[in-house]
């Protein structure tokens, strides 16, 4: 199997399967949906069998030339970073598709094409090789995500859909412009050659400073996030779980990809900021987060406070380095984002899976409307009470693993930001449980609860899929470690070496 | 064969909880019982072979693994049992109450609705205390201690339509989030010291930092001290020691078998097992050890005050824990390691006893909690009754009983301990004997001796309840006396304690001491613990039994008095009113002010707003009127010419 151009085959599968589908009648577009699912998935494991976990350097690269005017080629490749991605965004897609296409009741076809664009555009992310490959990808995610809350969303969709379109393509411009100011000082729009170019502190802080706010806002940091509230509230229960589980990540791919190794002494220079910032997500927008009362809200106000960890994993290597030329707990810090990356798509992406289902019953996202939830849906508790344990970081879940690294590693710069990235087990175990409480414990007091029915056999598959990760994870996340540790020591040499 | 011995011991109970939580409805209530029960027996047997191995031949270390659960780059982190006499004899016990609460809780939960989903906690947290207890390294400490903190979280709650067993449940679960938080920082430091999180090299690395200063900016501190620190708020969050003992009170809103278990025999001692694992460490900071002795003491007293207040039968007994809880964290404070785990082990026989005696009595009275609407149920009830007056006997440390050997070994090693706190200490822990045996006593006379004070008839239950009630009786009465001289003179901790000075005189007193389980018991006459004990029996005697009119009428004017009791000096309105309420409008203001107001509606919205604005400024240019653009273009073109030529660009 070696030397097939597995990457754009997966890429022009969903495509084509995305094409077809929208053209097709609903009984044939189902079977061309679910039969590309499949194929997506198997061609995923094939990526994943090809992949070689003991080398740091692109694999399974592609190249064809696109434009020979400009000199621009199409390059695509994956390394220990992109590939856990890769097969979270085909798992994840296979999942929604599987479980909200019931909850969908008008354009079901072109539902089913959206996300298959999407698949597409995701993957073209995490393995485009070329700036401008990139950047394609990275703009043509957003068209199929503003259709999708502006199509199937609820009440106040077109105000999220445009605020959340503004919103991340504001700083698109700004990224487009850096991206081509390294492709013509490096000759070639190639990202790993941005990689080795000699930059002075004054372009790099003028790159960073465009890459983060596309970037930032992406993730979303603190002050950057309120798009993130609306749209996940707005959004269909499919759209919110690719845009916390996928769409986040993105942005967070781009700190690994771009702001760390291109501009490494300027994230060095403003690191301190930046970790300030992420710890302010996760303890300011952890209190906010008590403060909800629509549980969408609430999930999507977690879901921003577990980021921080993620932004706070990828900077925290500077101040450890400076502080002990400490590499290992570099390592654990970058290896730790990477995971909390993962495992807060099944944190926050099963809640929003989940909490779909009992909106498509219940109609309501308020809290005050729901109680007792669980003596009518004990099925369904159960599950939800894996995603909240997951989402509260107990260990043997997945939510656990990435937020543990991170945390110890941060030790070696100060005790204070572990204290404070530390008051997120109490804070997201209070909203969280608070939340769970309100929802599912307690006598039934609204009469529309004790008319809900419980969770249907294919919906069970869904959620049982999601635990299993969970589960998986959390016992055994050797199983991803392994695939990026080579990638993440490269990391970690190249963005610690001082360019200056 | 000892490894796997080990990982079959650990892994049954996870097998039983899987089957009945996964498999219950189909198997039925019969079948899932029985499966469960099968597996801890499993575990019983297995912990038996393991301790005959440590204890008794007592070997070396060993690790049994299971897997690796991650190994990036330096941090590799190995899951499986390490077995030692520490590990080994908390796994015995957990086995041994654990299997008699899933025979107990036969009868307690006959025709519950839960039933499948009650034993499949309960085997759940059988094997996360396993977990904690034979973790070999501090992550899976970390799981452990999580786990059981998850499965007490969901017991307490177990009846989740009422809303205080809701409320008691996330309680305790915040609650020991904080003690998390302090454990995990421990951890954080450990890792930065030494690099690794595994037992055998933790401690030995460890203790070559005795002299390292950490500076945190405003102030510095000794490394060891503050992870002896960190490492006492996490075991104050579990073993619910002053001020996080918030939590226990109100855990007793579970089914009564699980605060047998995890609420007196053993999740609630997982504070005090941690400080003995990393007692070495303990030892090299006498400034937390002070702390500890303070912290200790003033719960073994004040708490146990409190329990002479309550009249729910099982707050008293929760009351009594923290108030022995106390007791075990005062003995680690005076460095007698030893002595702590030996009262952790009688405590854990005698009050699990105690819960399912009170268990006993409240199925008998249907489900009835109130000591006031009991008496005379001594004659109803022969079995509870002859049961309870054993727990309560040790529990008071009357001479020869269990209580008696472990309480009266800690009272002599704070005694003789030298540091500052000690002789408070000492006074707390007299004191507190003699509050314990007026709750204890209080608790025994009201309900057992007396007038009836309720109507209707009651019977001893089914014999799945009392059989338990027998088999933990006779280890309250006579492990002590038996199992003293193995403790202290055998020392089978051996070197897995600390061995510092220090611990190793209070190893070497209290040896001298307990020379003669008999001699010592006698001895006892000339202890003062001995008499606030008697005293607190006079006390309550005369209140409840001979002169119950006289106390009565002198009742009111003790009020006063009771009041800051009852009131529980204020700890739950203080967590209540000033930390709950302010935290929560804190948040709202946050969300509704800051993230709001001004990051969304203020800038974001604000920035789009201008925009819009300055939109419709320009948009006046924009008339449509040809003449209008035709006058623009001339002006325009008579601005660029003069431009050009005067300027001359």
């Amino acid at each position: 199997m070696t030397g097939y151009p597995l990457l754009s085959i997966l890429i022009l599968q969903s495509l084509i399967s995305a094409i077809w589908i929208v053209g097709s009648k609903y009984q044939r577009a189902q079977v061309i949906t679910y039969t590309s699912t499949l194929i997506s998935i198997l061609i995923s494991i094939l990526i994943f069998f090809q992949f070689n976990p003991n080398s740091f350097e692109m694999q399974l690269t592609e190249s064809y030339t696109w434009i020979t005017h400009w000199n621009l080629n199409i390059q695509l490749g994956i390394d220990g970073i992109s590939l856990p991605l890769i097969l979270l965004t085909v798992f994840i897609n296979a999942v929604i598709i599987t479980a909200t296409s019931s909850m969908v009741n008008q354009h079901i076809t072109k539902y089913w094409a959206l996300f298959f664009v999407l698949q597409a555009m995701v993957v073209g992310v995490f393995s485009a090789n070329n700036a401008f490959l990139f950047y394609l990808f990275w703009e043509g995610m957003l068209i199929p995500m503003y259709l999708c809350i502006g199509i199937w969303g609820s009440n106040l969709r077109s105000y999220a859909a445009i605020k959340f379109f503004l919103y991340t393509f504001f700083g698109s411009v700004l990224m487009l412009l850096a991206l081509i100011y390294l492709s013509i000082k490096a000759g070639s729009d190639n990202i790993l050659g941005f990689y080795d170019l000699p930059l002075s502190m004054h372009e790099q802080v003028l790159i960073l400073i465009a890459f983060m706010f596309v970037f930032a806002v992406k993730v979303p940091m603190w002050p950057l996030h309120t798009w993130l509230p609306d749209a996940h509230t707005e959004a269909p229960a499919g759209g919110s779980v690719i845009l916390a589980a996928l769409m986040l990540k993105v942005g967070a791919y781009g700190f690994f990809r771009f702001c760390l190794p291109v501009t490494p002494d300027a994230c060095s220079e403003y690191a301190f900021v930046l970790i300030g910032l992420s710890l302010v997500a996760i303890v300011i927008i952890g209190l906010v987060a008590l403060a909800q009362t629509d549980m969408k809200r609430l999930i999507a106000y977690s879901s921003v406070a577990h980021m921080g960890f993620v932004s706070l994993g990828c900077f925290i290597i500077f101040p450890i380095f400076k502080s002990t030329g400490h590499l290992p707990a570099t390592h654990l810090a970058i290896s730790g984002a990477m995971m909390q990356m993962i495992t807060h798509a099944f944190g926050s992406g099963a809640m929003f899976l989940a909490f779909g289902m009992l909106y498509d019953q219940l109609h309501s996202r308020l809290i005050a409307d729901m109680g007792g939830i669980a003596q009518i849906m004990p099925k369904f508790t159960a599950f939800f009470m894996v995603f909240a344990f997951t989402n509260i970081g107990v260990p043997g879940t997945a939510g656990f693993v990435g937020e543990f690294m991170v945390l110890i590693s941060t030790l070696e710069a100060s005790v204070w930001i572990t204290l404070l990235a530390g008051l997120s087990l109490i804070l997201s175990a209070s909203y969280t449980l608070f939340m769970f409480k309100r929802v599912f414990f307690g006598p039934v007091i609204i009469e529309h609860v004790s008319h809900l029915k419980d969770i249907n056999r294919s919906q069970q598959i869904a959620l049982s899929v999601m635990t299993a990760g969970i589960f998986l994870i959390g016992i055994y996340p050797n199983c991803i470690t392994h695939l990026m540790d080579q990638t993440v020591t490269h990391l970690v040499q190249t963005s610690l070496q001082a360019k200056v | 064969m000892i490894k796997s011995v080990a990982l079959i011991t650990w892994l049954a109970p996870l097998l039983g909880a899987l089957m009945a939580g996964l498999l219950g409805e189909k198997l039925g209530p019969k079948n899932t019982h029985r499966f469960t029960i099968g597996m801890v027996t499993i575990s019983l047997l297995g912990a038996l072979y393991l301790s005959s191995i440590f204890i008794i031949h007592s070997s070396d270390p060993i690790f049994a693994k299971l897997f690796t659960w991650i190994d990036s780059n330096t941090f590799i982190i190995e899951i499986g049992i390490y077995l030692d006499a520490l590990s080994v004899i908390m796994m015995l016990v957990v086995a041994f109450v654990s299997l008699l609460v899933h025979i107990y809780s036969i009868g307690y939960m006959a025709g519950d609705e839960g039933y499948c989903r009650f034993f499949s906690y309960v085997s759940l947290f059988t094997f996360a205390m396993f977990a904690l207890v034979g973790a070999q390294n501090f992550a899976q400490l970390f799981f452990g201690w999580e786990g059981v903190g998850v499965v007490s979280y969901l017991l307490i709650g177990y009846y989740f339509t009422k809303p205080s067993a809701v409320n008691g449940g996330l309680k305790a679960f915040l609650v020991n989030r904080i003690g998390d938080l302090g454990l995990l920082i421990a951890i954080a430091l450990i890792f930065y010291y030494v690099g690794a999180l595994d037992y055998p090299t933790v401690i030995p690395m460890l203790e070559k930092f005795d002299q390292d200063i950490l500076y945190l900016g405003l102030f510095e501190i000794n490394g060891l001290t503050l992870i002896a620190f960190t490492l006492l708020v996490g075991a104050m969050g579990k073993s619910a020691q002053i001020p996080l003992h918030v939590w226990l009170p109100e855990s007793m809103e579970g089914p009564t078998p699980i605060s047998a278990l995890i609420h007196a025999a053993t999740m609630v001692t997982a504070g005090v097992f941690l400080i003995c694992r990393m007692s070495p460490i303990f030892d090299y900071s006498p400034a937390v050890l002070n702390l500890i002795l303070i912290i200790g003491s003033t719960g073994a007293l004040f708490l146990g005050l409190v329990g002479i207040v309550q009249n729910d039968i099982k707050r008293i007994v929760a009351y009594s824990t923290l108030s022995q809880l106390g007791y075990m964290i005062a003995a680690t404070g005076a460095s007698a390691y030893t002595a702590a785990m030996f009262h952790l082990l009688m405590h854990a026989f005698f009050k699990a006893l105690l819960f399912l005696c009170a268990g006993s009595v409240i199925v008998a009275m249907h489900h009835e909690q109130n000591i006031q609407n009991m008496g005379g149920l001594r004659r109803e009830l022969p079995i509870t009754f002859v049961c309870s007056l054993i727990g309560t006997l040790s529990l008071v440390a009357f001479p020869f009983t269990s209580g008696f050997y472990s309480k009266d070994s800690i009272i002599s090693a704070v005694h003789h301990c030298y540091l500052p706190a000690a002789s408070y200490a000492y006074m707390c822990l007299l004191l507190g004997a003699g509050a314990t045996s007026i709750y204890s006593f209080r608790s025994l006379f009201l309900t057992f001796f007396g007038k009836k004070r309720f109507t209707g008839a009651v019977s001893e239950p089914k014999w799945q309840i009392t059989f338990p009630l027998i088999v933990l009786a006779i280890p309250s009465l006579f492990l002590g006396m038996s199992s003293v001289g193995l403790f202290f003179i055998g020392n089978i901790f051996g070197n897995t304690l600390s061995t510092s000075t220090i611990a190793n005189a209070q190893m070497k007193l209290l040896s001298h001491e307990f020379a003669n389980p008999l001699l010592s018991g006698i001895d006892a006459l000339f202890h003062p613990a001995f008499y606030f004990m008697i005293l607190g029996f006079v006390i309550t005697l005369f209140c409840y039994i001979t002169n119950h009119e006289t106390f009565n009428r002198i009742k009111p004017s003790l009020k006063r008095i009771a009041y800051p009791l009852e009131m529980k000096f204020g700890f739950d309105w203080f967590n209540d009113h000033i930390i709950v309420r302010s935290i929560i409008q804190f948040s709202r203001r946050l969300y509704r002010y800051l993230d709001k107001h001004v990051i969304d509606e203020g800038i974001i919205l604000g920035l789009a707003k201008r925009c819009l604005q300055a939109s419709y400024t320009f948009k006046i240019v924009q008339t449509g009127y040809v003449y209008h653009y035709a006058s623009m273009t001339i002006l325009s073109l008579f601005l660029i010419i003069f431009f050009v030529l005067y300027i001359g660009i």
